[in-house]
């Protein structure tokens, strides 16, 4: 375990700079998403944290170490893939041992770190399977363990949950973020999926075209999105031009509609599609031939509002986020 | 019932031709290596004569083992090679490895006849008299490739991501290339050792012109027999091989199991 500082970490491929002057630092025991399109540089990041890539400029630092220079087999880092990469000819137990057999431990040590670590997975009954025997969710569950048995001093997440269907991918999240939480290990999490950052993560980092677009508790990249980018890739957002030309976002769910006119209204426009999704009602209203996206908690059913309805916008002055200028 | 001649009697029909084909000669061959007939010729008449001439027939067992030991060195060395090529060409850039790849996959498409002239009169423009030597060498030229092709095959389906998550558990290269490389590769690895030998064992063409006077392969007595008159102990002796081949790819069927079903009918989910 480990603080975990990142100077102006920089990689070009050719003409290309995929990872452009970042600079992070994360304390002991966090959990830091890292979140961006595909081709963000995340991926590059996360493979020259873990030694796979030399950074063209800056440094990287666990605690006071440098490790630039650091080979990736001595770096005690702990990594799942999104094809967990399991060692497909050892069983289960093998593949978990295999990181305390490169570190020259004793047999006794070994087994009981093994047997510790899969019983923290829920994988006891199945640990002398291979890995072709095993579903998708118990894959990276073994991968997981593999890569917490050497103790690491990081743990990097690549997409790991992204092979998994839906429902088990909620799952695992909740039971990622309760082994983490108690193994204390600080983590690296790359995905693009923005509901998995949220849920998992102490912090985020959003990334676009190699530089970081903002660092933050997803409370803050959520609530205060510090451009256009981050607004529309956290969540969904609205934009609008104030008069003296800023621009600002406002959430969906924060805007109120009514059928009537009422004080304080801000936009007014038609109702153009409504989706009905269960514990949400979507509406697109036309307004001024902008579309503008509002989302409904359906606390009451509402039937009141039809489609081709006129309605009035109105949402409070602390919803405006407001954005940098691009 | 036009439809069931159409659809299944036809083809049915025209599969086992196809495989009567392949195989009548094969059994006629063995069958006959049981007939007392030294021509090959019926009636029928069980005997064991021509495994007992074979027995004694010291020019053509010195020929096999002669054959056998050769197909084994050169099946050794391709496999080495061909896993130091397929391992090497990985780190060269995509252009450099398609020069590569055709470098040692040309020999498949020169005729062996050329390519063992082109070899007999490179020995004797170096003033070299003809040696074992040589004879390994070019078989290593000709079965080279069908290690390779077997070996690239597993390859390109290995996930580059194993050998980096060794890395990451803390194993040196070298751990990493006998724990995860090498294992990932044994079926290929077998598979085409197992290629090479057989390409090897049955050469005549290179053999023939690059072996020292005195020595002899099988393929070399089988064809010089056929010249001077052919006994059934030939027979015997094709028998023979063909029982030992059978039991070989059966003892690899059982050790490697799935592996080889895996390597062979790719890989299924």
């Amino acid at each position: 375990m480990a603080n975990i500082k990142l100077e102006n970490l920089t990689k070009r491929f050719g003409e290309n700079t995929v990872v452009d002057r970042v600079n992070i630092e994360i304390p002991n025991g966090t959990l830091v998403s890292i979140l961006g399109p595909s081709g963000c540089g995340k991926t590059t990041l996360l493979r020259m944290i873990a030694g796979f890539e030399t950074p063209d400029e800056g440094s990287i630092f666990f605690d006071q170490d440098s490790v630039v220079n650091v080979p990736a087999n001595k770096r005690n880092i702990g990594m799942v893939f999104q094809s967990y990469a399991l060692f497909p000819h050892m069983t289960v137990e093998e593949n978990v041992a295999y990181g305390l057999q490169q570190r020259k431990l004793s047999k006794e040590e070994i087994d009981a770190r093994v047997k510790q670590v899969i019983d923290t997975v829920h994988m006891k009954e199945f640990q002398k399977r291979k890995p072709k025997q095993l579903s998708g969710g118990q894959q990276q569950r073994v991968a997981l363990a593999r890569a917490l048995a050497i103790s690491p001093r990081l743990l990097l997440l690549d997409e790991c949950l992204s092979a998994l269907d839906k429902k088990l991918r909620v799952e695992m999240q909740t039971e990622l973020r309760k082994i983490l939480e108690e193994s204390k290990v600080t983590t690296f999490f790359v995905t693009h999926d923005q509901e998995e950052a949220m849920t998992l993560s102490d912090f985020i980092v959003v990334m676009n075209k190699g530089i970081i677009e903002q660092m933050g508790t997803p409370l803050e990249v959520y609530e205060k999105p510090k451009n256009k980018f981050v607004a529309s890739f956290l969540g969904k957002a609205n934009f609008f031009q104030s008069e003296d030309g800023t621009s600002f976002a406002v959430r969906p769910e924060k805007i109120h509609l009514s059928a009537e006119e009422q004080a304080g209204a801000r936009q007014e426009g038609v109702i153009t599609f409504i989706t009905y999704s269960g514990n949400i009602t979507s509406y697109t209203i036309e307004c001024d031939g902008e579309a503008v996206l509002c989302e409904k908690q359906n606390v009451q059913i509402r039937e009141n509002l039809k489609k081709g309805q006129k309605v009035f916008l109105r949402w409070d002055k602390d919803s405006e986020i407001e954005l940098a200028d691009e | 019932m036009r439809k069931y001649f159409t659809d299944q009697l036809i083809p049915t029909v025209y599969a086992l031709m196809a495989l009567a084909f392949l195989y009548t000669p094969i059994i006629v061959l063995m069958v006959m290596g049981f007939n007392e007939s030294r021509y090959n010729t019926l009636p029928f008449s069980f005997s064991l004569e021509w495994y007992s001439a074979l027995a004694k027939n010291e020019v053509l067992i010195n020929a096999a083992i002669n054959s056998f030991v050769l197909a084994l060195i050169t099946a050794l060395i391709c496999v080495v090679l061909a896993t130091m090529f397929v391992l090497g060409m990985k780190t060269l850039s995509r252009s450099m490895e398609g020069l590569f790849r055709s470098l040692i996959m040309m020999p498949m498409s020169i005729p062996w006849l050329i390519l063992a002239l082109s070899m007999l009169l490179f020995i004797r423009f170096l003033d070299l008299d003809k040696n074992m030597f040589f004879v390994v060498a070019g078989h290593v030229v000709i079965s080279l490739p069908y290690a390779m092709l077997s070996l690239q095959a597993r390859i390109q389906a290995l996930d580059p991501a194993l050998e980096e998550m060794s890395a990451s558990l803390g194993a040196s290269a070298l751990s990493t290339f006998r724990r995860i490389t090498v294992p990932a590769l044994a079926p290929a690895i077998v598979a085409g050792g197992f290629l090479a030998f057989m390409i090897s064992f049955d050469n005549f063409a290179i053999s023939y012109f690059l072996i020292p006077a005195g020595t002899s392969t099988l393929p070399i007595e089988i064809q010089s027999s056929i010249k001077f008159g052919f006994t059934p102990e030939i027979n015997a002796i094709s028998t023979v091989i063909i029982g030992v081949s059978l039991l070989c790819l059966a003892i690899v069927g059982l050790i490697m199991g799935s592996s080889i079903e895996n390597m062979i009918g790719g890989k299924k989910k």
